[in-house]
């Protein structure tokens, strides 16, 4: 980094003042676009200019290779057009046929080039060790090198992003960008780039090259908004996270109930710390006109865990969907195994076909969590992660109609608040014993935590522990009292989905939203965990 | 229509940045900063009236425990002060004595040079005597000169907004209240009462081996520390190019072996000092003038008692009339009210202290309300 220019610095909010500045006085409103590009190529100059030249082989490989594929559809549609009265019906689906697997061969180079780069620098090091463990326990000697590898800033966000476009172009959803810099704008908008969201090409391209003329009332919203995340990041998640790194350091030395209360903290802090960075990247971009979608949707209100996965990151999740999930269930392999499954014996009883129904998404559903766990990190304890959330996601399909008997049987009313509370609270701690391998060390530490959980209880040891966390009583309370606020402004935000709390803010008397806005701004000035006093922790979700 | 709801929208948002403003600027003052005894003395320094102090002692600990402006106007008749904070650095005293010129302009000024007699410069890179100075420095060109030659440049607006650095300290809450009240009673009254002095109640008592009888013969020099010398050249070429009355005045510490080449060292900065044409007292060679008792008036090595206190301000006092022409103050009717409530100030001090230090109870006392509150009951007539 040339300088610190990270979200929770004074340089960032001067950079986005001086951003917004420079945006709204642009003389040229056809180039208005160009302030933005100018700004992101600088934040990311600043922020990370040793590992330029990824950002920029993705942009190009991106660019040209989308180019490629346009190309080829518009080629092809010419020559359709003319042979259409020469060519046969079978020869106009051979002809088909074989453009698309030249078209899929050529997404396959951006995919293979962009995720490979992607790989290599995250998993390289995971892989040559995890290989020479396993050949050391056969007794080979054998040894891959490790490598000292960094990761680009904001990689797995841009390359994820990037690759989206391809396969929309791929897929003729999208049209193509034939201005290379206007490409690189959309891969590298600097509110996007530290940890997402996942922006879709449809979505976000056209908003960035648009102009857009000063809006009060968004940039009050954007403003708001920008504190909120703050408020999160730097109260809460930040605060949170000395403790949390305080066990880490010393694991093996607690006991179960610090580390349930440290799992606990773990689900705050995250969520504080990732929600909070989304918000301050959406404040920013509402400022300058341009509306990203909301990542979050007040995940720990999920009745069950696939909901809790559309409300948890869910640009990451879209994009998984999309790119994901539909091409493996919907592939050819599941589907005929669907069906062949459905003509069997097995297939005709009530289980056979519910399970012969479900299996492509079920196991797709594995697939795709299998994924999301690798994305998390280079260690089998985010593989393990993965595979618990897929798991039960898979469970929870294939075994729908048992649950659904149960329930019959108990005469229990889905409607029910009490049942809906149960739901929330069965989802949560399934998520618990899911986050249980994010903050242990290793994946043997998280089962052996979760050991713990059962058989090592003892709530005076915990209390005399936690106190040597690096935290103070009133640390504790403050973190309370934000995890408060933040249950209050959700349950209010989940009764009136329609709308958005900034805008029944709008609604109420000046003096409450006066007061409500100076008592933010007081917080975070004085609760916040910044300046040298403190080493304000990197995001969580920007190492990914 | 328009019209009108553009001035309403710049009115509350004015209002509103105000509010904050006015907020932030009261924490950072008050609320969230690191209040101490430095911060109280250089907060009553900056209240009195300008160019009304004839004689500002400028350097470290030394200073505000040796030496009572209060008895000293009640003897001779001169304003003072002690412009000091604890381990001042040598970069920090250039910048205090610019600032002393820049407020009070006075007739003299009386530098103890301990800043300049380390070994190394460790202390120059120590934040909280950094601190300690320069938080308490209100921002005008000298602090702002100071933060750009000498703070690492990821760090200078912690130095500019010191509230990013002290923004953690309502943790500490309540301790700090005391001083908090202490300094915005200061700021209502509008002036220092102990004039920034601070002692602490004790007599030291060590096994340590003293050799003080030694310094008197010594005439041996060592070489002050490169770093340290250039900046002594530098305050001193600002001396004289400001044409300043300056004394150099170093004050009697306890020596012992491992302090002793202080002493070879002060030997040398004498020397410098003398060279660019300023006088330097070493008061370590006149314990017996000042009539210092090594079993009565110190409360650690290097610090005077309230007993040496009375000594040192007597013999310093003496100098300054006699040696430096330093007369009678002639003062307003307030500020005479204001020297004179100093000075029957430190009487009531004086008499706590020797209370105190007869029943063996050991606190430090400077100017906060729990001591003037305590020094209310003594009597003010003068103790001598």
């Amino acid at each position: 980094m040339l300088f610190n220019i990270s979200y929770t610095t004074f340089n960032f909010i001067f950079f986005v003042l001086a951003t917004m500045l420079v945006y709204f006085l642009f003389p040229v409103k056809k180039y208005k676009w160009t302030v933005l590009l100018a700004a992101s190529m600088f934040f990311y100059a600043v922020a990370g200019y040793k590992f330029a030249a990824f950002i920029l082989i993705t942009s190009v490989s991106t660019y040209f290779i989308a180019l490629w594929l346009e190309k080829m559809t518009a080629s092809s549609k010419k020559l359709l057009k003319e042979k259409k009265k020469e060519w046969s019906r079978e020869e106009k689906k051979k002809y088909k046929n074989r453009l698309k697997v030249q078209k899929r061969l050529v997404m396959t180079l951006a995919l293979v080039i962009n995720f490979g780069i992607l790989a290599f620098l995250k998993y390289y090091n995971f892989f040559a060790g995890s290989l020479n463990d396993i050949m050391g326990n056969f007794g080979f000697d054998f040894s891959a090198p490790t490598l000292k590898l960094f990761l680009p800033l904001g990689i797995s966000f841009y390359t994820f992003q990037s690759m989206g476009y391809i396969i929309d172009v791929y897929r003729e959803k999208t049209e193509t960008q034939k201005n290379p810099l206007k490409l690189l704008l959309f891969v590298s908008f600097f509110p996007q780039i530290v940890q997402g969201p996942i922006s879709i090409y449809d979505q976000l391209a056209h908003q960035l090259y648009e102009p857009h003329d000063f809006d009060f009332t968004r940039v009050k919203h954007g403003m708001e908004l920008i504190l909120w995340g703050f408020a999160k990041k730097l109260i809460i998640a930040d605060r949170a996270v000395i403790a949390i790194s305080a066990v880490q350091d010393d694991y093996g030395s607690y006991n179960g109930t610090t580390l349930t209360f440290i799992i606990l903290l773990y689900a705050l802090q995250l969520y504080a710390d990732f929600s909070g960075g989304i918000d301050i990247s959406r404040g920013v971009a509402q400022i300058l006109g341009i509306d990203m979608i909301d990542n979050f949707k007040r995940p720990y209100f999920s009745k069950s865990i696939n909901e809790y996965w559309r409300r948890w990151h869910i640009s990451l999740g879209a994009w998984l969907k999309n790119y994901l999930f539909y091409p493996i269930a919907m592939s050819n392999v599941f589907l005929t195994a669907s069906k062949k499954m459905k003509g069997t014996r097995f297939g005709k009883t009530a289980a056979g076909a519910h399970i012969s129904k479900v299996l492509p998404t079920s196991v797709a559903s594995l697939i795709v969590f299998l994924v999301v766990g690798i994305w998390h990190g280079s260690d089998w304890k985010y593989v393990a992660f993965g595979v618990w959330n897929g798991m039960i996601i898979m469970l929870s399909i294939l075994l729908q109609p048992v649950f659904d008997l149960i329930i019959a049987k108990l005469h229990i009313r889905r409607e029910s608040w009490w049942y809906s509370l149960f739901q929330m609270f069965r989802t949560f701690i399934v998520v618990l014993v899911g986050y249980v391998f994010d903050v242990a060390p290793s994946f043997g530490d998280g089962m052996n935590t979760i050991g713990k959980f059962f058989s090592n209880q003892n709530f005076s040891t915990a209390l005399s522990q936690i106190e040597t966390l690096g935290l103070w009583k009133k640390d504790y309370f403050v973190i309370l009292l934000g995890a408060v606020t933040i249950l209050i402004a959700s349950i209010i935000q989940e009764r009136h989905k329609d709308t958005n709390l900034r805008t029944m803010l709008d609604k109420k008397p000046f003096i409450l939203r006066f007061a409500l806005l100076y008592l933010g701004i007081m917080a975070v000035v004085i609760f916040g965990i910044y300046g040298s006093g403190y080493s304000a922790a990197d995001f969580v979700y920007m190492q990914f | 229509m328009k019209k009108k709801l553009y001035i309403t929208r710049v009115v509350k948002i004015t209002c509103f940045l105000l509010a904050v403003i006015i907020s932030l600027s009261l924490l950072q003052t008050y609320f969230l900063r690191r209040l101490d005894h430095n911060s109280i003395r250089l907060n009553g320094y900056y209240h009195e009236k300008e160019e009304s102090i004839d004689v500002v002692l400028l350097g470290a600990s030394e200073i505000y425990t040796s030496f009572s402006a209060g008895l000293a106007y009640n003897k001779y008749g001169f304003t003072s002060y002690p412009f000091a904070t604890e381990s001042i650095t040598a970069a920090g005293t250039i910048t205090a004595l610019k600032e002393i010129v820049r407020t009070q302009n006075p007739k003299l000024i009386l530098i103890e040079p301990n800043a300049f007699l380390y070994s190394n410069t460790k202390n120059e890179e120590k934040e909280p005597h950094i601190r300690k100075l320069i938080d308490n420095i209100p921002l005008n060109s000298n602090k702002i000169e100071y933060i750009n030659n000498n703070v690492e440049p990821d760090e200078k607006l912690e130095y500019y907004v010191p509230l990013i650095k002290y923004h953690g300290m309502w943790r500490d809450y309540p301790e700090p209240a005391r001083r908090v009240v202490s300094t915005i009673l200061q700021d209502i009254r509008g002036r220092s009462i102990l004039k920034g002095y601070r002692t602490t109640t004790d007599i030291y008592n060590s096994d340590v081996k003293k050799i003080n009888k030694r310094i008197g013969s010594e005439t041996g020099v060592l070489p002050l520390n490169q770093e340290l010398e250039r900046k002594l050249r530098e305050l001193l070429t600002y001396c004289v190019e400001q044409d300043l009355n300056v004394v150099f005045v170093r004050m009697p510490h306890m020596v012992y072996n491992k302090t002793y080449d202080r002493v070879k060292r002060s030997n040398r900065a004498e020397q410098i000092v003398n060279g660019y044409g300023f006088d330097y007292l070493n008061l370590e060679r006149s314990w017996d003038k000042i009539g210092i008792d090594i079993k009565t008036d110190y409360y650690n090595l290097d610090h005077l008692n309230i007993y040496g206190t009375v000594k040192m301000t007597n013999y310093l006092g003496n100098i300054i009339q006699n040696d430096y022409g330093i007369g009678k103050s002639e003062l307003s009717d307030s500020q005479k009210e204001n020297w004179e409530s100093a000075a029957k100030s430190f009487n009531q001090l004086y008499r706590y202290c020797d209370e105190l230090i007869k029943k063996d109870e050991r606190i430090q006392l400077e100017e906060d309300i729990n001591t003037l509150s305590a020094i209310k009951k003594y009597s003010s007539e003068d103790f001598w």
